[in-house]
């Protein structure tokens, strides 16, 4: 018996030994890169696994074959099955583009990770991705994602004249080094990527003496003055909370607490000379991290602040009434914590605030990147009858941003406007809320219908804190990507987050914590700025 | 089967002398060589013809298996790799990455070979497969060398220790043959331990098929589900990044975790600091949690009135039942440092304090809120075991101890301790084996504040793997081996301790 055992025990052992046989992999890294005639990828209907000559000559050529199928893998931006009839949505636009969708929609709150999974596979990866801002960079420099330059270039959408002013300025954003290290397209979005703005609480406002929205600080002094009289006046309550002392998962990353950061960034970035520098070593850091550590002595920020709150329970605290100043996305979600503060109950009068002076301006990030990946077959078809009509300026437009007639909004009498429909999950219910957009909000698209956005916001408060965000914005520093970068960047920022969260309890000062990082990882820090330099 | 000694048909209803015994190999009774009686479990001579029972040498030759277990190793370093400092492994060119990919498996078959001939006692063929593995080897390095030598290239560990392996395997055979040789000698007349009767192994395996019928789908189960996965251990010794086919890179993430390699100061600080939190906040939790859960069943068994005992069972077995992120949420909601924070509000309301106590955010009191946690949660559950021993505890050493005018307190000292003492030592050893295991509780308690007291290794990988789109996969595994490996030798030594302790094994 013993001796049975120890033959399975070493069948056993010699299956794991075997296991690890199956790593040799002659052909080494890059296999995939950039070449859109790999063998892997089976993801695409048949007709669009045929190669096409239309990216040669600049994508002019009209030979682009148009796919049957594409996979698409999306976060929770576009409406989601339960929530908003998405099937409607995906019914819709299967038949406005003559194509099928197959839609990947992993969970929102998990999307970054799964996106990383996902792309472990390049075999299974979807046709499109949208990926978080903070990835496209690197996906581009690893060779991961099709370079779209040419394709956009010579698109409808970019030939359209309907541009809107903004969108060169936004389009320059998308430009970033692939594997070659030129600078290309590697990913697209139909809007600008919007930011956050300040939203004070008219109640605590009043409470502590600003009788109105002209009456609210403009700098850091008058700032600093009117946060300790919130607190007095409000019962003692720490007036500010964001999720998190630094938003370390998703450039950029000071955009939850922009007055206290200022200029102030703690990633690499490039400054005004050109030279990429660490931010976190830069004389602004340690400003920064003082003027946290100065708003924690005086309980103006809501110790909940330490404890890594999720957006979604910092803004339950908002609308608990826990506290009175939140920075938060501009545009619809100005409308969303209005109506939310009055389903609780509570007065709902939200006060933009301006940029402070020492602020400039709020931070205008890189939205997340429509892409295709390095593995799709034919990505000059999935641009060309997928990604160009997103802008089309008419049905498919449309359909992206509001969504299917009858389901998601309705045509007035004079057909010029649309209302909002309920939405599925909270149709017939006594918080019933209006469907206000797909994708992407009007204010933000960068590119026209062909006639006029039939549009009409549900409240002012959508236009007022996006025209407040528009003429307060300054777009986030440009991302950057390098086998060193990427190789240290997760340790670097969770080093960064524990200095800043160090200062901020009162155990350093920052220029301290600088010295210390300097001291400790100043070789790693300047060998990631010297590749991004070199 | 006490009283069934004597000759005992081994064919013939063998079904009735399958002991219960779970001790590995002792499913079948121990037979005189020399009259075929059933010789009783541990007996030093035969019943009937008096022959004494010897224990043999085990029929394992460690050395010889050490040996193609070090040119196995060896089979993972690199043959060849950069020298330069700041590119250390990148390129490194080694058997699993050599561009013919069949000689890796031969390699690695002509290795498992020798394991399996030392298992199965031919194990002087062991001798020839282990040379040829290392002649594999060496034919291997020379066509690396001329197709990837180049100025810049230096050798790597792999043709060391394969050499290494080599000789140890050898000689080691050898040796284990020598050894095994002189203990025959030594026992020549007296009756092999494991001696059952005149079967081989094929026959024993029929004998029993059906047994092995059934253990079949297990088998197979244990195969997809918890071998093969072990492929992607492979990963360890590779660049492996989002989309990026993984490179072979040798021993690279290794030497960068334990900071060997220039710029990995922060990856070895991090790592470091996650491993000793793991080990630390394990094995105090187990310590408390154990004591706790012990003294909670002798308070529940002082307990006389059946339906209240029942009740608090039921309330304190609760926690265990509920998901962590509820428990960590109930916890926050308590001990915050906000408003919401009830034990703070408490203790301002009465006076005692003036400022809010940061208990989740201060690194000194987040350990005592995540012990305090834990034995809220499992105390309960860990005290069924202690209170099934205790129902075992027979009466009359009650009744006898209180006659002789022991009161209660001392009953508890004198009988009850003492009869649990086996179960507490059975159960910290098979918790000790886990303490590796730490990733939910952490990861739903934890925050940037604290993570010099609460990272532990699987919060550390998992934010290495998804906290950016920049993960190494290839690092992370290597983390995670490093944790299996680290795991794997605490079992051992728990099942070491288990077999001394309560005479048999974990494993």
């Amino acid at each position: 018996m013993k001796n049975v055992n120890k033959i399975i025990a070493s069948l056993l052992a010699g299956s794991m030994v075997f296991s690890l046989a199956a790593c040799g992999n002659p052909e080494g890294s890059g296999s995939n890169t950039g070449d859109t005639t790999g063998d892997t990828g089976a993801a695409t209907a048949e007709p669009s696994t045929e190669a096409t000559p239309a990216a040669e000559d600049g994508g002019a050529a009209a030979e682009v074959v148009k796919p049957e199928t594409i996979k698409v893998m999306w976060d929770g931006t576009v409406f989601k099955e339960g929530e908003n009839y998405a099937e409607a949505f995906y019914e819709a636009l299967d038949a406005a583009l003559g194509l099928h969708v197959e839609w990947v929609r992993p969970d929102h709150s998990g999307y970054g990770e799964q996106v990383g999974i996902a792309f472990n596979d390049m075999s299974t990866i979807a046709d499109v991705v949208l990926l978080p801002s903070n990835y496209y960079a690197s996906y581009a420099a690893q060779g991961n994602l099709w370079n779209m330059t040419d394709a956009w270039n010579n698109s409808d959408t970019a030939n359209s004249g309907r541009l809107t002013e903004a969108a060169p300025l936004i389009i320059e954003q998308w430009y970033t080094a692939g594997p070659d290290g030129n600078k290309g397209i590697y990913g697209m979005y139909p809007a600008r990527g919007n930011g956050c703005i300040t939203y004070v609480k008219a109640a605590w406002a009043k409470n502590a003496g600003y009788e109105s929205a002209d009456a609210l600080p403009t700098d850091w002094a008058g700032y600093q003055e009117f946060l300790l009289a919130m607190k007095e006046a409000n019962g003692g309550k720490a007036p500010v909370l964001a999720a998190g002392i630094l938003n370390a998962g998703e450039a950029p990353f000071t955009n939850y607490l922009p007055e206290f950061y200022q200029s102030a960034y703690p990633d690499f970035y490039k400054n005004a000379d050109g030279v990429w520098v660490d931010g976190f070593t830069q004389p602004e850091m340690a400003e920064a991290m003082d003027r946290l550590a100065w708003a924690n002595e005086n309980g103006l920020l809501e110790k909940t602040i330490f404890e890594g709150p999720s957006t979604s329970d910092v803004r339950n605290k908002f609308f608990a009434d826990d506290f009175g100043v939140f920075t938060y996305w501009a545009g619809t979600w100005a409308y969303t914590l209005k109506s939310k503060l009055n389903e609780a109950g509570l007065d709902d009068e939200l006060w933009n605030l301006p940029a402070i002076k020492e602020l400039g301006g709020y931070m205008e990030r890189l939205s997340p990147m429509i892409c295709i990946t390095s593995s799709c077959q034919n990505p000059e078809g999935v641009f060309k009858y997928f990604i160009d009509p997103i802008l089309d300026g008419g049905d498919v437009q449309m359909l992206w941003m509001y969504g299917v007639e009858g389901v998601h909004y309705e045509w007035n009498a004079d057909h010029t406007t649309i209302d909002g429909l309920p939405s599925e999950a909270t149709a017939g219910t006594d918080k019933e809320s209006k469907t206000q957009k797909n994708l992407f909000e009007a204010n933000l698209k960068i590119a026209n219908f062909s006639g006029t956005d039939p549009y009409v916001p549900a409240d002012a408060v959508i236009d007022e804190s996006f025209n407040m965000f528009n003429e307060n914005c300054a777009p986030a520093p440009e991302l950057n990507s390098s086998e060193e970068y990427r190789a240290n960047f997760s340790d670097l920022m969770d080093k960064k987050v524990e200095y800043i969260t160090k200062v901020t309890q009162g155990e350093m000062t920052g220029q301290e914590a600088i010295d210390d990082y300097v001291k400790n990882y100043g070789a790693i820090s300047d060998a990631v700025a010297a590749s991004f330099n070199n | 089967m006490a009283g069934n000694i004597g000759r005992v048909p081994i064919l013939s209803g063998y079904t009735s002398l399958y002991t219960k015994s779970s001790r590995t190999g002792e499913g079948m009774p121990m037979l005189c060589q020399n009259c075929n009686a059933e010789i009783p479990k541990r007996a030093p001579r035969c019943p009937k013809c008096g022959k004494a029972v010897v224990k043999p040498q085990k029929n394992i030759y460690p050395i010889a298996i050490a040996g193609a277990v070090i040119s196995f190793v060896g089979g993972l370093f690199p043959a060849i790799q950069n020298s330069d400092s700041l590119k250390k492994f990148t390129p490194a060119y080694g058997l699993m990455n050599y561009e013919q990919p069949f000689v890796w498996y031969l390699f690695m078959l002509l290795l498992v070979a020798s394991v399996i001939l030392c298992a199965i006692k031919l194990e002087k063929w062991s001798i020839p497969t282990t040379v040829l593995a290392a002649v594999v080897y060496g034919v291997t390095y020379n066509s690396i060398c001329s197709r990837h030598g180049a100025p810049g290239m230096e050798n790597g560990l792999a043709g060391i220790i394969v050499i290494v392996g080599t000789i140890v395997g050898v000689a080691g055979c050898f040796l284990d043959v020598n050894k095994n040789a002189q203990a025959k000698k030594r026992q020549r007349g007296d009756l092999d331990f494991q001696y059952t009767g005149n079967k081989t192994v094929w026959q024993r395996i029929y004998i029993y098929r059906g047994f092995y019928l059934m253990f079949l789908p297990v088998l197979i189960f244990l195969f997809i589900f918890n071998y093969l996965p072990m492929a992607g251990l492979r990963y360890a010794f590779t660049d492996y990044v989002s989309g990026q086919a993984p490179t072979y890179v040798g021993i690279k993430q290794f030497v960068d975790m334990f900071g060997l390699s220039d710029l990995s100061m922060l990856a070895k600080e991090q790592f470091s600091r996650a491993f000793v939190n793991t080990l630390r906040l394990s094995i105090v939790k187990l310590v408390l949690n154990t004591f706790m859960a012990v003294l909670v069943s002798l308070l529940l068994n002082e307990i006389r009135n059946i339906y209240f005992k029942k009740t608090v069972q039921t309330i304190i077995y609760l926690p265990h039942f509920m998901s962590w992120v509820v428990v960590a949420s109930i916890f926050k909601m308590l001990t915050s440092a906000s408003d919401a924070g009830m034990i703070n509000q408490l203790l301002i309301s009465m006076g005692a304090i003036e400022k809010p106590i940061e208990f989740l955010t201060t690194p000194s009191l987040w350990r005592g809120v995540y012990y305090l946690v834990n034995i809220w949660k499992d105390t309960g559950w860990g005290t069924i075991l202690f209170l099934a021993t205790l129902s075992g505890i027979s009466p009359d050493l009650y009744e006898a101890a209180q006659i002789d005018g022991a009161n209660r307190l001392a009953r508890m000292r004198y009988i009850t301790l003492p009869a649990l003492a086996n179960t507490i030592i059975t159960v910290f050893i098979l918790n000790l084996a886990k303490v590796m295991n730490l990733f939910e509780s952490v990861f739903v308690m934890y925050n940037p504040s604290v993570y010099d007291t609460a990272d532990v290794l699987q919060t550390y990988i998992y934010r290495q793997s998804f906290s950016s789109g920049a993960a190494n996969y290839g690092y992370t595994t290597a983390v995670g081996l490093f944790r299996s490996v680290v795991a794997c030798v605490l079992v051992l030594i728990c099942n070491k301790a288990s077999k001394k302790v309560r005479g048999r094994g974990i494993v």
